[in-house]
Protein backbone atom coordinates (compact mmCIF):
# COMPACT_ATOMS: atom_id res chain seq x y z
CA UNK A 1 0.00 0.00 0.00
CA UNK A 2 1.14 3.17 -1.15
CA UNK A 3 0.85 6.33 0.91
CA UNK A 4 -1.59 7.99 -1.27
CA UNK A 5 -3.94 5.23 -0.62
CA UNK A 6 -3.51 5.04 3.20
CA UNK A 7 -4.87 8.67 2.58
CA UNK A 8 -7.77 7.97 0.64
CA UNK A 9 -8.60 5.37 3.36
CA UNK A 10 -8.20 7.45 5.90
CA UNK A 11 -10.27 10.17 4.77
CA UNK A 12 -13.22 7.22 3.90
CA UNK A 13 -12.73 6.03 7.51
CA UNK A 14 -13.17 9.59 8.90
CA UNK A 15 -16.38 10.33 5.85
CA UNK A 16 -18.18 7.06 7.47
CA UNK A 17 -17.47 7.49 11.50
CA UNK A 18 -19.67 9.52 13.43
CA UNK A 19 -16.86 9.78 16.42
CA UNK A 20 -13.64 11.40 16.45
CA UNK A 21 -11.60 8.60 15.55
CA UNK A 22 -8.25 8.31 17.58
CA UNK A 23 -4.58 7.56 16.08
CA UNK A 24 -4.03 4.53 17.34
CA UNK A 25 -7.74 2.96 15.85
CA UNK A 26 -5.99 3.99 12.60
CA UNK A 27 -3.15 2.57 12.93
CA UNK A 28 -4.66 -0.55 13.66
CA UNK A 29 -7.09 0.02 10.87
CA UNK A 30 -4.45 0.67 8.30
CA UNK A 31 -1.36 -1.43 9.67
CA UNK A 32 0.99 1.63 9.07
CA UNK A 33 3.66 3.14 11.59
CA UNK A 34 2.82 6.60 12.94
CA UNK A 35 4.61 8.13 11.17
CA UNK A 36 3.15 7.22 8.20
CA UNK A 37 -0.67 8.08 9.89
CA UNK A 38 0.50 11.29 10.80
CA UNK A 39 2.07 11.87 7.54
CA UNK A 40 -1.32 11.18 5.59
CA UNK A 41 -3.28 13.34 7.99
CA UNK A 42 -1.52 16.19 7.77
CA UNK A 43 -1.43 15.89 3.80
CA UNK A 44 -5.69 15.34 4.16
CA UNK A 45 -5.88 18.75 6.71
CA UNK A 46 -3.97 20.67 4.26
CA UNK A 47 -5.72 19.42 0.94
CA UNK A 48 -9.21 20.42 3.23
CA UNK A 49 -7.68 23.87 4.06
CA UNK A 50 -8.28 24.57 0.41
CA UNK A 51 -10.73 27.02 -0.23
CA UNK A 52 -12.66 24.59 -2.78
CA UNK A 53 -13.45 22.75 0.25
CA UNK A 54 -16.22 22.65 2.53
CA UNK A 55 -15.05 20.27 5.07
CA UNK A 56 -12.19 20.91 7.84
CA UNK A 57 -10.67 18.20 9.80
CA UNK A 58 -11.13 18.29 12.96
CA UNK A 59 -8.45 17.51 16.25
CA UNK A 60 -11.36 16.59 18.35
CA UNK A 61 -11.77 14.47 21.67
CA UNK A 62 -8.49 12.93 21.63
CA UNK A 63 -8.58 12.18 17.79
CA UNK A 64 -9.90 13.24 14.12
CA UNK A 65 -13.16 13.76 13.14
CA UNK A 66 -14.21 15.53 9.93
CA UNK A 67 -16.54 18.70 10.38
CA UNK A 68 -17.61 21.32 7.82
CA UNK A 69 -16.07 24.63 7.92
CA UNK A 70 -17.75 27.36 10.06
CA UNK A 71 -18.35 30.01 7.69
CA UNK A 72 -20.52 27.73 5.52
CA UNK A 73 -22.89 26.62 8.87
CA UNK A 74 -26.03 29.34 7.65
CA UNK A 75 -25.84 27.00 4.77
CA UNK A 76 -26.11 23.89 5.76
CA UNK A 77 -28.76 25.66 8.49
CA UNK A 78 -31.08 26.20 5.49
CA UNK A 79 -31.16 22.71 4.65
CA UNK A 80 -31.31 21.14 7.72
CA UNK A 81 -33.32 23.63 9.40
CA UNK A 82 -32.52 26.27 11.86
CA UNK A 83 -30.90 24.30 14.69
CA UNK A 84 -31.76 24.41 18.41
CA UNK A 85 -29.24 26.65 19.88
CA UNK A 86 -29.75 26.32 23.41
CA UNK A 87 -26.62 27.58 24.75
CA UNK A 88 -25.50 26.71 28.37
CA UNK A 89 -26.44 29.27 30.94
CA UNK A 90 -24.08 30.99 32.79
CA UNK A 91 -24.40 28.56 35.94
CA UNK A 92 -24.20 25.44 34.13
CA UNK A 93 -20.73 26.47 32.28
CA UNK A 94 -19.98 27.64 35.74
CA UNK A 95 -20.55 24.29 36.87
CA UNK A 96 -18.93 22.67 34.09
CA UNK A 97 -15.82 24.74 34.87
CA UNK A 98 -15.52 24.09 38.12
CA UNK A 99 -15.70 20.08 37.03
CA UNK A 100 -13.46 20.75 33.98
CA UNK A 101 -10.62 21.62 36.31
CA UNK A 102 -11.25 19.93 39.56
CA UNK A 103 -12.60 16.28 38.11
CA UNK A 104 -13.38 13.67 39.84
CA UNK A 105 -15.75 15.79 41.79
CA UNK A 106 -18.61 15.67 43.97
CA UNK A 107 -21.77 17.65 44.30
CA UNK A 108 -20.93 19.28 47.73
CA UNK A 109 -17.51 20.23 46.47
CA UNK A 110 -18.41 22.51 43.18
CA UNK A 111 -21.63 24.03 45.55
CA UNK A 112 -18.77 24.92 48.02
CA UNK A 113 -17.37 27.04 45.24
CA UNK A 114 -19.81 28.02 43.56
CA UNK A 115 -21.76 28.60 47.18
CA UNK A 116 -25.49 28.10 45.70
CA UNK A 117 -27.01 24.79 45.33
CA UNK A 118 -26.31 23.66 41.81
CA UNK A 119 -28.80 20.93 41.08
CA UNK A 120 -30.46 22.39 38.27
CA UNK A 121 -27.49 23.06 36.50
CA UNK A 122 -25.74 19.56 37.33
CA UNK A 123 -28.78 18.12 35.63
CA UNK A 124 -28.85 20.39 32.52
CA UNK A 125 -24.97 18.67 31.97
CA UNK A 126 -25.79 15.49 32.68
CA UNK A 127 -28.82 15.17 29.86
CA UNK A 128 -26.75 16.98 27.36
CA UNK A 129 -23.87 14.14 28.20
CA UNK A 130 -21.32 16.56 29.13
CA UNK A 131 -20.56 15.33 32.08
CA UNK A 132 -20.87 11.48 33.58
CA UNK A 133 -21.24 9.69 37.19
CA UNK A 134 -18.25 7.75 37.24
CA UNK A 135 -18.59 6.23 40.88
CA UNK A 136 -18.85 7.36 44.17
CA UNK A 137 -16.38 8.98 46.85
CA UNK A 138 -15.58 6.10 49.85
CA UNK A 139 -16.27 9.21 52.46
CA UNK A 140 -19.47 9.59 54.61
CA UNK A 141 -22.20 9.02 52.13
CA UNK A 142 -20.93 8.07 49.67
CA UNK A 143 -21.64 10.70 47.12
CA UNK A 144 -21.72 10.22 43.53
CA UNK A 145 -18.52 11.87 41.98
CA UNK A 146 -18.38 13.48 37.99
CA UNK A 147 -16.16 14.04 35.27
CA UNK A 148 -16.61 15.63 31.86
CA UNK A 149 -17.45 13.51 28.96
CA UNK A 150 -15.92 12.58 25.55
CA UNK A 151 -19.25 14.49 24.45
CA UNK A 152 -17.91 17.65 26.39
CA UNK A 153 -14.79 17.63 24.28
CA UNK A 154 -16.43 17.42 20.88
CA UNK A 155 -19.55 19.85 22.12
CA UNK A 156 -16.71 22.39 22.53
CA UNK A 157 -14.39 21.38 20.18
CA UNK A 158 -11.18 20.58 22.39
CA UNK A 159 -8.79 17.74 21.57
CA UNK A 160 -7.97 16.94 25.55
CA UNK A 161 -9.16 18.08 28.84
CA UNK A 162 -5.52 18.71 29.83
CA UNK A 163 -4.82 20.61 26.49
CA UNK A 164 -7.34 23.49 27.71
CA UNK A 165 -6.56 23.54 31.72
CA UNK A 166 -2.93 24.02 30.25
CA UNK A 167 -3.92 27.17 28.41
CA UNK A 168 -4.86 28.33 31.89
CA UNK A 169 -1.77 27.79 34.00
CA UNK B 1 -48.74 46.58 40.01
CA UNK B 2 -45.40 47.55 41.09
CA UNK B 3 -43.00 49.36 39.47
CA UNK B 4 -40.32 47.37 37.51
CA UNK B 5 -36.24 48.19 38.06
CA UNK B 6 -34.22 46.66 35.85
CA UNK B 7 -31.97 44.75 38.13
CA UNK B 8 -29.41 42.15 36.99
CA UNK B 9 -29.66 38.66 38.51
CA UNK B 10 -26.47 37.04 40.00
CA UNK B 11 -25.72 33.82 39.84
CA UNK B 12 -24.97 33.89 43.99
CA UNK B 13 -23.67 35.63 46.35
CA UNK B 14 -20.06 35.11 45.22
CA UNK B 15 -20.97 36.28 41.75
CA UNK B 16 -22.90 40.04 43.19
CA UNK B 17 -19.75 40.33 45.22
CA UNK B 18 -17.29 40.08 42.79
CA UNK B 19 -19.35 42.58 40.19
CA UNK B 20 -19.10 44.81 43.68
CA UNK B 21 -15.49 44.63 43.75
CA UNK B 22 -15.14 45.41 39.91
CA UNK B 23 -17.95 48.05 40.17
CA UNK B 24 -15.75 49.96 43.00
CA UNK B 25 -12.14 49.44 40.75
CA UNK B 26 -10.46 47.76 43.78
CA UNK B 27 -8.98 44.69 43.45
CA UNK B 28 -9.79 41.17 45.11
CA UNK B 29 -7.17 41.41 47.90
CA UNK B 30 -7.76 45.33 49.28
CA UNK B 31 -11.88 45.30 49.41
CA UNK B 32 -13.41 48.25 50.91
CA UNK B 33 -15.23 46.29 53.26
CA UNK B 34 -17.38 48.32 55.08
CA UNK B 35 -18.47 50.05 51.38
CA UNK B 36 -18.75 46.72 49.54
CA UNK B 37 -21.06 45.31 52.50
CA UNK B 38 -23.90 48.48 51.90
CA UNK B 39 -23.81 47.55 49.06
CA UNK B 40 -24.01 44.12 48.97
CA UNK B 41 -27.21 44.46 51.23
CA UNK B 42 -28.56 47.32 49.01
CA UNK B 43 -28.95 45.21 46.63
CA UNK B 44 -30.73 42.20 48.39
CA UNK B 45 -33.15 45.00 49.74
CA UNK B 46 -33.76 45.42 45.92
CA UNK B 47 -34.38 41.59 45.29
CA UNK B 48 -36.95 41.80 47.74
CA UNK B 49 -39.09 45.18 46.50
CA UNK B 50 -39.16 43.18 42.97
CA UNK B 51 -39.87 39.59 44.78
CA UNK B 52 -36.80 37.89 43.62
CA UNK B 53 -36.57 35.27 46.41
CA UNK B 54 -33.02 35.91 48.51
CA UNK B 55 -31.64 32.11 49.09
CA UNK B 56 -30.51 31.39 52.27
CA UNK B 57 -27.17 31.53 50.19
CA UNK B 58 -27.68 35.21 50.02
CA UNK B 59 -27.72 36.03 53.41
CA UNK B 60 -25.26 33.48 54.87
CA UNK B 61 -22.65 35.83 52.86
CA UNK B 62 -24.81 39.27 54.29
CA UNK B 63 -24.48 37.87 57.92
CA UNK B 64 -20.06 37.06 57.08
CA UNK B 65 -20.00 40.75 55.59
CA UNK B 66 -21.83 42.37 58.66
CA UNK B 67 -19.94 40.59 60.97
CA UNK B 68 -16.64 41.92 59.61
CA UNK B 69 -17.85 45.61 59.05
CA UNK B 70 -19.72 45.55 62.48
CA UNK B 71 -15.96 44.61 64.03
CA UNK B 72 -14.02 46.85 61.83
CA UNK B 73 -16.08 49.46 62.98
CA UNK B 74 -15.16 48.60 67.12
CA UNK B 75 -11.99 50.39 68.19
CA UNK B 76 -8.86 47.84 68.44
CA UNK B 77 -8.23 46.51 72.04
CA UNK B 78 -4.28 46.11 73.07
CA UNK B 79 -5.93 43.57 75.44
CA UNK B 80 -4.91 40.26 74.32
CA UNK B 81 -7.94 38.82 75.04
CA UNK B 82 -8.95 40.22 71.97
CA UNK B 83 -6.23 38.79 70.17
CA UNK B 84 -8.28 35.57 69.43
CA UNK B 85 -11.40 37.33 67.88
CA UNK B 86 -9.43 39.76 65.74
CA UNK B 87 -7.10 36.84 63.87
CA UNK B 88 -10.81 34.72 63.54
CA UNK B 89 -12.05 38.24 61.69
CA UNK B 90 -8.72 37.80 59.93
CA UNK B 91 -9.55 34.40 58.94
CA UNK B 92 -13.06 34.62 57.65
CA UNK B 93 -11.65 38.00 55.62
CA UNK B 94 -8.58 35.97 53.92
CA UNK B 95 -10.73 32.57 53.60
CA UNK B 96 -13.60 34.70 51.69
CA UNK B 97 -10.51 36.35 49.62
CA UNK B 98 -9.54 32.84 48.56
CA UNK B 99 -13.03 31.72 47.91
CA UNK B 100 -13.53 34.60 45.67
CA UNK B 101 -10.55 34.32 44.27
CA UNK B 102 -11.16 30.72 42.96
CA UNK B 103 -14.82 31.62 41.97
CA UNK B 104 -13.25 34.01 39.64
CA UNK B 105 -11.19 32.01 38.16
CA UNK B 106 -13.75 29.21 37.16
CA UNK B 107 -16.48 32.24 36.32
CA UNK B 108 -13.58 33.44 33.56
CA UNK B 109 -13.31 29.62 32.67
CA UNK B 110 -17.14 29.72 32.42
CA UNK B 111 -16.75 32.65 30.04
CA UNK B 112 -14.19 30.85 27.82
CA UNK B 113 -16.16 28.03 27.49
CA UNK B 114 -19.41 30.45 26.09
CA UNK B 115 -16.92 31.75 23.74
CA UNK B 116 -15.43 27.98 22.50
CA UNK B 117 -19.04 26.33 22.48
CA UNK B 118 -20.29 29.33 20.08
CA UNK B 119 -17.22 28.93 17.72
CA UNK B 120 -18.43 25.08 17.56
CA UNK B 121 -21.50 25.52 16.94
CA UNK B 122 -21.29 26.40 13.79
CA UNK B 123 -19.31 23.46 12.55
CA UNK B 124 -21.03 20.49 11.68
CA UNK B 125 -20.51 16.62 11.69
CA UNK B 126 -22.11 13.46 10.93
CA UNK B 127 -24.48 12.49 13.17
CA UNK B 128 -25.41 8.63 13.16
CA UNK B 129 -24.27 5.94 11.43
CA UNK B 130 -27.87 4.08 10.78
CA UNK B 131 -26.37 0.55 8.84
CA UNK B 132 -24.15 -0.62 11.61
CA UNK B 133 -24.76 -2.71 14.56
CA UNK B 134 -22.45 -1.41 17.46
CA UNK B 135 -19.14 -3.45 17.40
CA UNK B 136 -17.97 -4.78 20.59
CA UNK B 137 -14.36 -4.33 21.61
CA UNK B 138 -13.77 -7.44 22.88
CA UNK B 139 -9.79 -6.33 24.49
CA UNK B 140 -12.43 -3.63 26.50
CA UNK B 141 -15.06 -6.12 27.57
CA UNK B 142 -12.65 -9.41 28.97
CA UNK B 143 -10.09 -6.27 30.05
CA UNK B 144 -7.00 -8.46 29.29
CA UNK B 145 -8.38 -11.51 30.76
CA UNK B 146 -7.00 -14.87 28.23
CA UNK B 147 -9.05 -17.61 26.64
CA UNK B 148 -7.50 -19.77 29.23
CA UNK B 149 -8.39 -17.89 32.34
CA UNK B 150 -12.09 -17.38 31.01
CA UNK B 151 -11.90 -20.73 30.64
CA UNK B 152 -10.92 -22.06 33.86
CA UNK B 153 -13.68 -19.30 35.71
CA UNK B 154 -16.45 -21.04 33.64
CA UNK B 155 -15.51 -24.30 34.81
CA UNK B 156 -15.35 -23.02 38.60
CA UNK B 157 -18.33 -21.83 38.17
CA UNK B 158 -20.05 -24.82 36.79
CA UNK B 159 -18.55 -27.05 39.45
CA UNK B 160 -19.69 -24.77 42.18
CA UNK B 161 -23.42 -24.98 40.97
CA UNK B 162 -23.23 -28.43 40.95
CA UNK B 163 -21.24 -30.56 42.43
CA UNK B 164 -22.77 -33.67 40.90
CA UNK B 165 -21.54 -36.28 38.04
CA UNK B 166 -22.67 -35.17 34.72
CA UNK B 167 -22.74 -38.72 33.04
CA UNK B 168 -25.46 -39.90 35.59
CA UNK B 169 -28.63 -39.55 33.71
CA UNK B 170 -30.92 -37.52 35.74
CA UNK B 171 -34.93 -37.71 35.12
CA UNK B 172 -36.64 -34.38 36.44
CA UNK B 173 -39.47 -34.90 38.21
CA UNK B 174 -42.18 -32.32 38.22
CA UNK B 175 -42.58 -32.12 42.02
CA UNK B 176 -45.76 -30.96 43.54
CA UNK B 177 -45.11 -28.78 46.50
CA UNK B 178 -48.30 -27.60 48.58
CA UNK B 179 -48.72 -24.45 50.27
CA UNK B 180 -51.14 -26.59 52.89
CA UNK B 181 -48.81 -29.45 53.45
CA UNK B 182 -45.96 -27.19 54.03
CA UNK B 183 -47.66 -25.03 56.44
CA UNK B 184 -48.91 -28.48 58.34
CA UNK B 185 -45.01 -30.04 58.17
CA UNK B 186 -44.31 -26.37 60.09
CA UNK B 187 -46.79 -26.44 62.70
CA UNK B 188 -45.91 -30.04 63.47
CA UNK B 189 -42.45 -29.24 63.26
CA UNK B 190 -42.89 -27.06 66.11
CA UNK B 191 -45.38 -28.62 67.52
CA UNK B 192 -42.51 -31.24 68.32
CA UNK B 193 -40.15 -29.50 69.25
CA UNK B 194 -42.66 -27.79 71.75
CA UNK B 195 -40.20 -24.72 71.66
CA UNK B 196 -38.89 -22.14 69.20
CA UNK B 197 -37.06 -23.29 65.76
CA UNK B 198 -34.38 -21.43 63.61
CA UNK B 199 -36.21 -19.88 60.86
CA UNK B 200 -32.61 -20.70 58.62
CA UNK B 201 -32.61 -24.69 59.59
CA UNK B 202 -36.16 -24.53 57.70
CA UNK B 203 -34.17 -24.63 54.75
CA UNK B 204 -31.38 -26.82 55.70
CA UNK B 205 -33.04 -30.16 53.65
CA UNK B 206 -33.99 -28.84 50.71
CA UNK B 207 -31.95 -27.65 48.05
CA UNK B 208 -34.46 -27.20 45.25
CA UNK B 209 -35.33 -23.95 44.55
CA UNK B 210 -39.43 -24.25 44.73
CA UNK B 211 -38.96 -25.90 48.01
CA UNK B 212 -37.32 -22.92 49.67
CA UNK B 213 -39.43 -20.65 48.19
CA UNK B 214 -42.95 -22.75 49.30
CA UNK B 215 -41.40 -23.08 52.62
CA UNK B 216 -40.82 -19.32 52.65
CA UNK B 217 -44.12 -18.72 51.49
CA UNK B 218 -45.66 -20.87 53.47
CA UNK B 219 -44.06 -19.14 56.93
CA UNK B 220 -45.63 -15.84 55.68
CA UNK B 221 -48.64 -17.02 55.20
CA UNK B 222 -48.62 -18.86 58.92
CA UNK B 223 -47.29 -15.53 60.45
CA UNK B 224 -50.81 -13.89 58.77
CA UNK B 225 -52.66 -16.00 59.70
CA UNK B 226 -51.35 -15.23 63.40
CA UNK B 227 -50.38 -19.33 64.46
CA UNK B 228 -47.19 -18.68 64.52
CA UNK B 229 -44.79 -15.31 65.57
CA UNK B 230 -41.09 -14.49 64.64
CA UNK B 231 -38.91 -12.55 66.07
CA UNK B 232 -35.48 -11.65 66.01
CA UNK B 233 -32.31 -10.36 68.90
CA UNK B 234 -29.99 -8.73 66.77
CA UNK B 235 -30.21 -7.31 63.48
CA UNK B 236 -29.14 -9.56 60.64
CA UNK B 237 -29.08 -12.66 63.49
CA UNK B 238 -31.32 -15.64 63.50
CA UNK B 239 -34.86 -15.15 63.00
CA UNK B 240 -36.90 -17.64 65.18
CA UNK B 241 -40.43 -18.91 65.01
CA UNK B 242 -42.67 -20.31 67.37
CA UNK B 243 -45.94 -21.16 67.87
CA UNK B 244 -48.37 -18.35 69.32
CA UNK B 245 -50.62 -20.78 71.17
CA UNK B 246 -47.78 -21.65 73.03
CA UNK B 247 -46.84 -17.86 74.26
Amino acid sequence: MNLKQAQAIIEALLFVANRSLTKEELIKIINLSEKEINYCLENLKNLYQLEQSGIQLMEVAGGYLLGTKEQYAHYIEFLLGQPQRTNLSSAALETLSIILFKQPITRAEIEEIRGVRIEKSLQTLLEKGLIEEIGRKETVGRPIIYCTSKEFLKYFGLFSVDELVNEFN
Amino acid sequence: MGYKIKLETFEGPFDLLLHLIEKAEVDIYSIPIAQITDQYLDYLEAMKKIDLEVTSEFLVMAATLIKLKSSMLLPKLADSSNQDLEEDDETITNNLIAKLAEYKHFKEVGNMLKEKETAASFIYYKTQNEHFPKKVDLDLVLNKISLQELWNIFMNTFEKTDNKNYDVQVELQNEEIRLEEKMIEIINLLTRSKSKLIFSQLFNNYNQKIQIVVTFLAVLELIRLNKVSVFQSVDFGEIYLSLRSYK
